[in-house]
């Protein structure tokens, strides 16, 4: 089988183009199903998410669709430009499109590296691809092999473990000091952009109560409306903090806003519960002894960009890793897929023989029972010789009719397969009188 | 130095001992290690096998040393019935995914105290066994081992607590300290569990100071009649005190997250010390109570 991969993806494509390519599921399915009635030898399966478009076709060797006629139906169907198109277009062939749709499922190829949700997708583009019935072996190896190393890559690497950003490390060294935000008061104080992103992802986590306080009570309400929050005047900072018991702070001070001596004492009015502060601020709003309290937990934007750093630095020994066993499962699936055609290819030959032989058979019977016995051995070497013809005719012909590149390339073929003249090629020459050799098998032939 | 006085207790607690420290050191390195596992859980068949093998070790010296079905009849019954209970604990947080690090430090205690028993084999060899006259004393004995297993689980998690802490606290290495936390549980999960393990042992110290008492008034305890000045007296009223202060830390909130923790470790300590230094000086006279009969003491 030949395996072709052709799509786009964000690397490639803009999003004006992505948009128009995206395939949802109902529309997957119809393609599948056109494509697999106007080539019915070929397995396809189809993978489109917001980042890309791709088309996986395994065909026979000198089978269709090319990648020409993918793109025309691409064309046809969507009505887009040809020529950006192609532009966007990349395709990749046999061992390639296999590594291309590994590096696919373990989120290597993802615009966010080691991303979970392209497994999913990925799951329901062989889902697809199988109820619409064009998922044959090739498709089958490729897809299961796939998610087994994407299950693999995550588990053996930490891939996915990261952190990608500033706003993502707060929220892990958060829920490392929390069982959960359910029950407890964010408060963010100022409206930097930072810290307004930091506060997203603590109100995804659906925290109790979400304050906002800031020096311009109009800024903080409308950030409030934003976020779902409650506005908080500025002046009772203290109140808030000693409710609070994760905050988020970015204002514009010049000097800190908390210092250690003032916060001592909110920490002594909130009972020393445990406070998580994230201060992004740059200069900082919360004095470094604060760090030093009992049960308070602060993070400083230094801090949490090493910790963004460090995930990267450590993304990129898994990310190596990575590769290197979507590598190893690259050559086994395609080991596997070229096995499983060559088995095939066998059956299809075996198929072949039989039924020239048994053609042959069935008319040297005939023969024979109407034939003298004396004429027997004739008729049996006359029977030999029309199935050898049989059988040779067309490799012999194609032998012929070949360029001289392609005829020398089958020679060696024929050579290899048939081991005719191959003791000159693999044996020592050997010293032995010439009765005593092997017979070629030309010798034996004739 | 005598020899061990039951070859098979003696085999259960080096099994104890070597199981418990294999079982922390992979709780160490799955913890501090750079690989994730398969599961994200540890594998728990060391510790599965540190209960079975206590559970088994007290069947054995239930049925055939001390050959009565009554629990506790001597030290190493109830270090064998701590370390079940402790590796027991384990299982079941490591079987529900709570309190998720447990292990790195309750492994390496209940080596340490298999190592008691081993030891105490020794200690104990002529007097190994309790002599339990009295309802009082029965009750008194099984809440001095269940107490002392609180004790135990207390300062596990505070020991678990410290850690984590310290990993929150550090300013070096942000990635690294952020993929250890992610193997244990949160700090808001341990101090729940310290605070809840910490008002158990205090009520079982309580009962302890209370049965002892009894005891000790009938007349049944080997400190003699002033024993509310005897060290060991003394030494229970400490910890009892320490495990107060660490019980009634929302109330008290000076004592909050690394103060209870601490308290727990030293509570730990204190009551350890005096339970050895009592079983080490009543070594000659009868495990705290009363001398035996010679006639009943096993070999044991």
């Amino acid at each position: 089988m030949h395996i072709v991969c052709v799509g786009i993806s964000h690397q490639t494509a803009p999003v004006s183009l992505r948009e128009r390519l995206a395939i949802d599921r109902e529309d997957a399915r119809r393609l599948l199903e056109e494509l697999h009635a106007a080539y019915p030898q070929s397995e396809l399966a189809i993978l489109s998410t917001c980042n890309r478009t791709e088309f996986y076709v395994a065909r026979p060797l000198h089978g269709h669709p090319r990648i020409e006629q993918l793109v025309e139906f691409v064309v046809a169907r969507h009505g887009v430009n040809r020529d950006q198109l192609h532009e966007s277009l990349y395709h990749f062939d046999n061992e390639q499109a296999i590594r291309h749709l590994f590096r696919v499922a373990c989120g290597l190829d993802s615009m966010v590296v080691g991303e979970q949700q392209i497994v999913g997708q990925l799951k329901q583009a062989y889902d697809q691809a199988q109820h619409a019935e064009t998922a044959g072996r090739s498709i089958h190896r490729m897809f299961q092999l796939a998610l087994a190393t994407s299950r693999r890559v995550r588990s053996q690497t930490g891939i996915d473990a990261g952190r990608h950003s500033v706003a993502g490390a707060a929220v892990e060294f958060a829920q490392h000091l929390f069982d959960s935000v359910a029950d407890k008061t964010v408060l963010m104080i100022g409206a930097g952009e930072m810290a307004s992103l930091t506060l997203d992802r603590f109100a995804a986590m659906k925290p109790g109560r979400l304050w906002i306080a800031n020096r311009s009570f109009d800024r903080a309400a409308q950030l409030a409306e934003q976020h779902s929050a409650e506005a908080k005047p500025f002046d009772a900072l203290d109140d808030h903090l000693v409710e609070a018991d994760v905050v988020i702070s970015s204002t514009g001070a010049r000097e800190p806003v908390v210092t250690a001596k003032r916060f001592r004492k909110v920490l002594k009015r909130r009972r020393y519960r445990p406070t998580f502060i994230v201060d992004i601020a740059v200069p900082r709003d919360f004095e470094p002894a604060v760090r030093d309290l009992a049960n308070v937990y602060l993070f400083d934007l230094d801090d949490l960009q090493r910790a963004v750093a460090d995930a990267a630095t450590g993304r990129a020994d898994a990310f190596s890793d990575a590769e290197n066993l979507v590598e190893q499962a690259v050559g086994e699936c395609y080991a596997l897929v070229q096995t499983g055609d060559v088995s095939d290819l066998i059956r299809r030959l075996r198929r072949q023989l039989h039924g020239i032989g048994e053609a042959e058979t069935s008319r040297t019977v005939n023969r024979l029972l109407a034939a003298d016995p004396k004429d027997f051995e004739d008729l049996l070497e006359e029977h030999t010789q029309r199935l050898i013809n049989k059988i040779l005719h067309k490799p012999l012909q194609q032998l012929g009719r070949s360029g001289s590149k392609q005829a020398a390339l089958y020679a060696t073929a024929i050579r290899r397969l048939f081991n005719v003249d191959e003791e000159d090629l693999d044996q020592p020459e050997s010293t032995a009188p010439v009765d005593q050799r092997r017979p070629l098998p030309s010798d034996r032939d004739s | 130095m005598t020899m061990p006085n039951d070859s098979i207790t003696a085999a259960v607690m080096v099994g104890l001992i070597v199981l418990s420290a294999v079982s922390a050191v992979g709780a160490a390195r799955r913890i501090r290690g750079k690989q994730q596992s398969e599961s994200g859980r540890p594998a728990p068949t060391l510790v599965i096998a540190v209960v079975l093998v206590a559970l088994a070790g007290l069947i054995y010296r239930m049925a055939s040393v001390h050959g009565t079905w009554a629990p506790l009849r001597s030290h190493a019954d109830g270090v064998l019935l701590m370390v079940g209970l402790i590796s027991g604990i384990v299982v079941y947080t490591q079987a529900v995914g709570r309190l998720r690090g447990l292990e790195l430090f309750a492994m390496p205690t209940t080596a340490i105290l298999a190592g008691w028993g081993l030891c105490s084999t020794w200690w104990t060899f002529d007097q190994s066994q309790f002599t339990i006259r009295t309802a009082w004393s029965a009750v008194h004995i099984t809440t001095v081992y269940f107490g002392l297993a609180a004790v135990a689980i207390t300062a596990i998690c505070g020991g678990l607590y410290l850690f984590v802490q310290r990993q929150l606290k550090r300013r070096d290495n942000p990635a690294d300290r952020i993929r250890i936390l992610g193997r244990t549980a949160s700090l808001e999960t341990i101090d729940r569990w310290l605070i809840g393990w910490g008002t158990v042992a205090f009520i079982m110290l309580t009962a302890i100071g209370i049965l002892g008492g009894i005891d000790a008034s009938a007349g049944e305890s080997s400190l003699g009649e002033q024993w509310w000045l005897s060290g060991k007296f003394i030494g229970a009223v400490i910890g009892w005190l320490i495990f107060a202060a660490l019980c009634h830390v929302r109330i008290a909130p000076q004592f909050r997250g690394r103060r209870a923790a601490l308290l727990a470790l030293v509570g730990f300590v204190t009551i350890l010390t005096v339970t050895a230094v009592a079983f080490i000086s009543a070594g000659a006279r009868g495990s705290g109570h009363s001398p035996p009969d010679n006639s009943q003491v096993d070999q044991d």
